[in-house]
Order: structure tokens, then sequence, then C-alpha cells
């Protein structure tokens, strides 16, 4: 067996190899390289300034571009960013932001007491149009610049629901904001973050550039500068059998919101890290006109939950990966009322019950009920109930089928986003999808508070109840965490007690990305949302 | 053995045979295409199976079994089961209903309404062609599923509303071929003697003009059938037309499209129908050009 002396020739070579080899690794480890993000093609924003825009996937992207003033950091605490402290007086009217010192925009603006103000007026603004930020932060009365640093936001009346707003308002340069106007200004976006948008190709994806100004003043970065990313890329898939498979093609680094059909493939799969977290907020739920028969009789709306099978549904089309959703809070949310779950466990024999005291009776030979003296109603009327959905028409096919066993015909129509707006604005519908996500209650002020029934709320059921609005109105200016919990606890037992809404499930969302190429990527504590500050892709 | 029809005067030929013989004729150079023949025969068995549904589907179409979720072809389930574990062979034949009844019914609501636009114009001729044409020619340009799509956002989704839809897109495409061919037929001396005799506008056009087009209309009604029972399709498919669980063709492609790779039946069957159908349709319709329209048939 021949034996290798190493002399001190090969010695040198090998030392060469492994120092080349070494420094290799290095700069792969310190070069992030370009990581491609592919997600649903409905996640693309209509605008891209998260001022105007009400989406979720609009501010995620904002966050790309510029830091809030605070941060739900991953464990869903609100931490300090772009805000070094803030407070909120005992009423909950004032708040007080102190500023993170030598911040500068993309532009070389400085970010300063005035930009805040300028952003808030800003968004405040009528010529702004803003879709939802403006409700969510208020209706304040004055914003004042007491020094560089500090901030003071004054309400008439308590808003305590300021930071789960700040934490999604993206805060521009205002000198880049005037220059453009607010059509402009979406395709020029000047923030504080670590990427600049480069390339908005619609339909098909939006590129950020690492900005190598950005001082790392998102609290998740574990390192202070620029981030390790040369580029991110998010590519909008319509087709949710090719956003499946895109991560195995090598087309995408990262699937983020995949479908459930494809679970099984990355679950067990070790080359790819799988992960799935849940959305806080309303889960996928049925609102209920009760404006108009059948629906405006109590005992037909309870007839409806008490024949639905949440669990059967879940089990069917999800393999269980769903979450269940029982009330007007899904089950995950920190606010949920667990009575929920009991009050309408499935019993098709109640259901039979309630709705023949309600006069749908069903005539022999035929498996759907009919008027029989309903007030309003011409006898011999089948009982037919619209389900108006913009997706997962497949939940309401089995509960199309739960519900025909009771004698009642659920119309499962898919209609687009405009067709909705209308029909909503018309009150023309009887069950209608509608969802919002947040981990803080006060979504349920919007859904149920009958103040908000007017052109452009969300309280669309035409259900009035003092002590529900009382309730609900507490989450805007209650500042006790657990106190606006109960509150919201209280507002849930209404709804269910009159059978408002139908849930559904509540889908979380699930990501998947090669285990060996991807590091670093976090998911947010809320599921629609994540940071790429720490992420390094592989070359 | 084939009748040699005149290639200079076709009319005088066929009209000296007697109507029972022409037909056979027809029937027996119709027969001589073997494409046709197979159009025939598999759009037969499509519409007797839709019409023996009840009979021959071994499933209720909308019935679900959490047991047969996504099953493979087995002896059960022969095409295998959807997501909710409905028959999918069932699902085709009851959806062939659907299909073809949307289709057929589209065609027929265009072809009456673009051939009495058509007649009119080419009849009526002067200003109010002029304006009439260019009309035509301006919806078109619309590609026509776009077109029905605008529809259907307009009037709500739904079968009917598809049809209507399908319909209206259709229309201008009968208005322009059977103006075209009233311009020929409306310069006929027979039809200077039925003005001559004192007939109404609206006579010569029922009684003289409308008879004479006919062919015309069955070439082009049939050669449109396909792209009808495509387009009423693809507005299901996208979620415009048939609502759940009614089993049209189209939507159950939809119904199979996120589970391409697991459940590769949801998708293949309902389309091979689809491609049946189309493809039978447009062999019968290639055919009965060639037998129908005078210029195929002088070449």
């Amino acid at each position: 067996m021949p034996h290798w002396r190493v002399t001190s020739k090969y010695r040198s070579l090998i030392v060469a190899f492994a120092a080349s080899t070494a420094l290799s690794g290095a700069a792969l480890a310190q070069s992030g390289g370009n990581l491609r993000i592919a997600m649903p093609a409905n996640q693309e924003p209509a605008s891209m300034d998260g001022q105007i825009d009400p989406y979720q996937s609009t501010w995620l992207f904002n966050s790309f571009v510029t830091d809030p003033l605070v941060v739900l950091d991953p464990t869903g605490k609100y931490v300090p960013a772009l805000a070094t402290s803030w407070e909120a007086s005992p009423d909950g009217k004032v708040w007080t932001f102190t500023l993170r010192d030598g911040v500068t925009f993309q532009d070389g603006t400085k970010f300063d007491a005035e930009a805040v103000k300028f952003n808030l007026e800003r968004i405040a603004d009528p010529k702004t149009a803003s879709a939802q930020l403006k409700n969510d932060i208020g209706p304040f009365t004055k914003v004042e610049v007491l020094d560089p640093l500090t901030v003071r936001i004054t309400y008439d009346t308590p808003w305590v629901t300021l930071l789960d707003a700040m934490r999604r308002a993206p805060l521009w340069s205002p000198t880049a904001a005037k220059k453009y106007s607010v059509a402009e200004f979406q395709r020029n976006l000047v923030g504080t973050g670590p990427f600049r948008l480069t390339e908005w190709k619609q339909n098909d994806r939006l590129v950020f550039t690492k900005w190598d100004g950005y001082g790392g003043w998102n609290p998740v970065q574990t390192k202070k500068g620029p981030v390790d990313l040369d580029t991110l890329t998010i590519r909008f898939i319509g087709e949710a059998s090719v956003l499946g498979n895109i991560v195995k093609t090598g087309d995408a680094d990262i699937a983020f919101a995949l479908p459930p059909s494809v679970i099984d493939d990355y679950k067990d799969d070790k080359a790819y890290t799988f992960t799935s977290k849940d959305q806080s907020g309303t889960g996928l739920q049925m609102v209920m006109n009760v404006r108009k028969p059948p629906l405006s009789d109590l005992r037909v709306r309870q007839a409806i939950l008490y024949s639905a099978d949440q669990n059967a549904v879940n089990d069917v089309l999800f393999d269980g990966y769903y979450a269940k959703s029982q009330g007007p809070l899904n089950n995950n949310h920190p606010c949920y009322w667990d009575g929920s779950s009991t009050m309408y466990k499935t019993d098709a024999k109640k259901a039979a019950e309630l709705l023949d005291a309600a006069g749908w009776k069903l005539p022999a030979g035929k498996p759907i009920r009919e008027a029989s003296g309903v007030a309003g109603v011409t006898d011999g009327t089948p009982l037919k109930i619209r389900y108006n959905v913009l997706h997962h028409k497949e939940i309401g096919e089995v509960l199309q089928q739960q519900l025909r066993k009771s004698g009642i015909d659920l119309a499962v129509e898919v209609i687009p986003g405009p067709v909705q707006i209308e029909r909503i604005r018309n009150r023309d519908f009887e069950l209608m999808y509608e969802r919002q996500r947040s981990p803080d209650p006060a979504i349920l002020d919007q859904v149920w508070n009958s103040k908000w029934d007017q052109p452009g709320g969300w309280a669309w059921t035409g259900f009035k109840d003092a002590k529900l609005d009382e309730t609900v109105g507490k989450l805007r200016s209650v500042p006790d965490v657990a106190a606006r919990c109960e509150a919201a606890k209280e507002a849930q037992k209404i709804i269910m007690d009159n059978a408002l809404m139908l849930p559904t499930l509540s889908d979380p969302v699930f990501v998947a990305f090669p285990t060996a190429k991807v590091k670093g990527f976090q998911i947010g504590s809320e599921g629609n949302w994540f940071f790429v500050n720490n992420t390094t892709v592989q070359k | 053995m084939e009748t040699i029809v005149s290639a200079t005067n076709p009319q005088a030929n066929i009209a000296e045979i007697p109507r029972s013989a022409r037909g056979w004729q027809f029937v027996r150079r119709f027969a001589h295409h073997p494409g046709a023949l197979v159009g025939v025969f598999v759009l037969l068995v499509l519409i007797v199976a839709a019409i023996l549904a009840p009979y021959i589907a071994p499933f209720d179409p909308t019935e679900t079994d959490v047991g047969a979720r996504l099953s493979a072809p087995d002896a059960m389930h022969w095409l295998g089961a959807d997501l909710h574990g409905r028959d999918i062979y069932s699902r085709i034949v009851w959806g062939g209903r659907y299909s073809l009844a949307v289709g057929i019914a589209t065609v027929l609501l265009a072809l009456v309404i673009g051939s009495s636009i058509g007649i009119f114009l080419g009849y009526v001729g002067g200003r109010v062609d002029a304006i009439g044409s260019r009309l035509i020619d301006v919806l078109l340009g619309f590609p026509s599923v776009v077109m029905a799509i605008l529809v259907v956002v307009v009037l709500g989704v739904g079968l009917v509303n598809v049809v209507i839809a399908v319909a209206i897109a259709q229309v201008p495409r009968f208005a322009r071929v059977v103006r075209s061919a009233v311009l020929v037929t409306k310069e006929q001396l027979y039809v200077d003697a039925a003005r001559a005799i004192g007939a109404s506008g609206w006579r010569i056009m029922a009684r003289h003009l409308l008879p004479n087009v006919v062919p015309t209309l069955i070439v082009l009604g049939t050669l449109n059938l396909g792209e009808a029972i495509l387009s009423t399709a693809t507005l299901s498919f996208l979620g415009l037309g048939a609502q759940p669980p009614t089993p049209e063709w189209g939507a159950m492609l939809n119904d199979g499209r996120d589970y391409m790779r697991y459940a590769p039946w949801m998708m293949f069957f309902p389309g091979l129908a689809l491609f049946l159908a189309v493809m039978s349709v447009n062999l019968i319709g290639d055919r009965l050009s060639q037998l129908l329209d005078p210029r195929a048939r002088q070449r």
C-alpha cells in the first residue's frame, strides 16, 4: 500500500486550498444572495402604498421598504423599531412616541417627529383615500412635534388600538411623498427599510434591492447595518398547483401560503422545512343578513348553526390541517370566547324543530323545506339561502350537503370582489363571506358595531343592539388588555346568542423551503407576516 | 355512385331530383366522410348518455361520500371520485345535459337574433346597413370570451346568464354572415318578382330570404356549437357559470385544478368529455360546410 508523505510543497498547496475554501465559505455566509418567494397571485396589491391599500400583503411588502414605529415581533410582542419608547395616557386619549435618533430615509431625508406628523396627516387626508389605515389610526385631533425626536398624538375619545395600527403603518419620506402625486408615489416608495422597491411588474413580480444605507433598525434584525440579501423577489403565482410545486422545481426558494393539497409533499420530506402559522382574526366567517326572511328569524339562523359540522368539513377537505373557528373570533385568537364551541353542537333534530317552529315545513317526498305561514314569504317558497364567497367554495359545498339534511338549500355562489362590493352596498345577500385578520379584538367593533353599518363600513348584517354596540365600543376605548378581552368575550356571546354568523374554518399559512438553502427566514406571530432581515440564501 | 352536381348551376340539377331522393343523397354524401361519421357517432353517444343519465349513472351526481374522497378509478367509481367523494362518471353523464344543452341553447339564441339582424340589415341596406355593419364590426373586435365575461359580470353568475352572455358574444358573427348571404340573395329575380306583386318587406325577408340562408345558418350554427360548448365550459371554469354542486364539465375541470397531481382523473375525464363533444361537433360542422356551402361545394 503506497504511503503518502506530505512534503512542504504539498503542505503549502493544502494550506492554500483550505484557506481559499474558508474564504469562499465566509464570503457565502456574508453574502445573502437573491431570495425568491412565491405567493398566491391574489396577494398582489392594487396599490403598493399601504397608506392607501387595505391589505396585509401590502403592509408586509411595505415593511421591506420602510420600518414602522413599532414591530410585532415573532413572539407576539410590540417592540420598539423607529420609536424607542411610547407612552399612553391613562385615559387612552394621548399617545407620546420617542423616536430613534440617527435614522435617515433612503433619499437622505432625516427621520424625525416632523416626518411622523407628515405621514399621519397624509393618511388622514381625504385626498389620500386611505381604505383602512385611516380608520385604524383613528380620528386624532392633533399631532404635535414636541421636539425633533418626540411626537404626541391626541384624540377626543380613547383610542387604545393605536399600536396595532402603527405596527402596520408605513412611514414614507416626506420629501419623496411631496415630490410625487399620490398615484405616482406607490411606484416610487422611499422609506427607511432594508430594501428599495426596484421593479413592480404587475401580475408577475416585485423586486426589492438591498439598501446599503440601512442601519438595521428593525428589532428583529440581529446585526446592525444592511441586510445580507442582495435582492428579494416576490413572485405572484395564479395557479395553486404551480405554487404547490414551485420550490421543488427550483423556480422559487420559499413557497408562502401553500395550498393544503400539497402539505403531505413537504411535511415528511426532510429536505424541506415545512411550517404553518395560524392567523388570528374572524376566520372564514359567513355573516348573516337579518334584514329580511328567512334570516330575519332567529330560529332559522340557529338551525343553520345546528346543521353545520365544521370538524367534518375540516376532515373531508383539509385532512384536519385547517384551524377551528367556532365563533366571531377564531379559536386561536387571544380573546376567543370558548363558550362558542359548545353553544351550537351539530344537532339535526334540534335544527328540524327550530325550522318547523319557524314555519319552514318539509313537504312529503321533497328534500327542501317550504314556507308555510312565514310572515312576508309566499307559502310554498323553498328555503333557499345564498352563500356568497370569493374563494374556498369547497367549504360551501360540504356545508351545502350538511344543510340539505335539514331541508335547507344552500346555494353556493362564487362571486368576484366587485360583485361582492355591489351586493354589500345594496345589502343584497343572505350569507356573505367577511374576514378580518388581527390579534386585536377591535375587529369585533369593526364588524358588529351598528354605527359602521354605512357605505364603506364593515358592519353588514343589519343587526342593531344597544348592548352589543356598547360592548364592542369598549374595544376601542378600554386601555387594559384583560378588560378588553372580557368585553370581546361578552360581545362574542351576544353575537352567538343571536346566531348572526356562521363560523366555518380558519386557514393557517403554510410555508415550505429547502432547509439547506434558506437560512434565517422568520414567520411573524401572525401567519400572514414574515421577516427576511436575517435571511440568507445559498447561491 | 355519387351524383355529380353541376358546378355552374347546382340549384338547377338539384331541383330536378325528388325531395326524398335528395335527402338520401345528402345523407349518403355526408356518410361518405369517415370523420363526419365518427363525429355523429360520438355526439350521439354523448347525447344518449345525457338523456339516459338517470338510468345509466350509478350514483347521484351531487351525492358526497367521504370514504371515496379522491378515489382513483376502480370497480365502484369507474372514473374515480372527486374531492367530495362524488362519482366522476355519474357527474360526467349528468354534466352532458348541462354542457350540451347550454351549448345548443346558446347557438339557437345567437342564431335567431343574429340572423334576424343580418337579414334586416342586408335587405334594408343603405345607411341603416352601414351603421349596423359598423356596429357589428366593433363587436367582432372584442374577443368573444372577454365579451361573455363582461356580460356575466353585469348580469350575474349562473348558467342562464351564461347562455345569454355567450349568445350575445356570438350574435355579431351570425349577423355578419347572414347579411352577406342576403346581399346576394336579394338580387335574385324571384325577390324582384315578389316585390313586384306587392309583397311587404317583412314577407320577403321571412318567406324568400330566410329559407335561402338556412343552409348557411346550419353550417354556421354547427361550427359555432363547438365554440359555444367551450365558452360555456370556460365561464364555468372561471366560476362564472354553473355553481356548485352542478356537474357541468367546465366547473368539474375547475374542481380538479388544485388536485391535478394527486387525482388527475378529476380533470382528465371531464376534459376528455369536453374534447369529444367539441371534436364531434366540429367534424360534423366541417362536413356540413363542404356539402351545404356553395363555395365549398364548387371546389
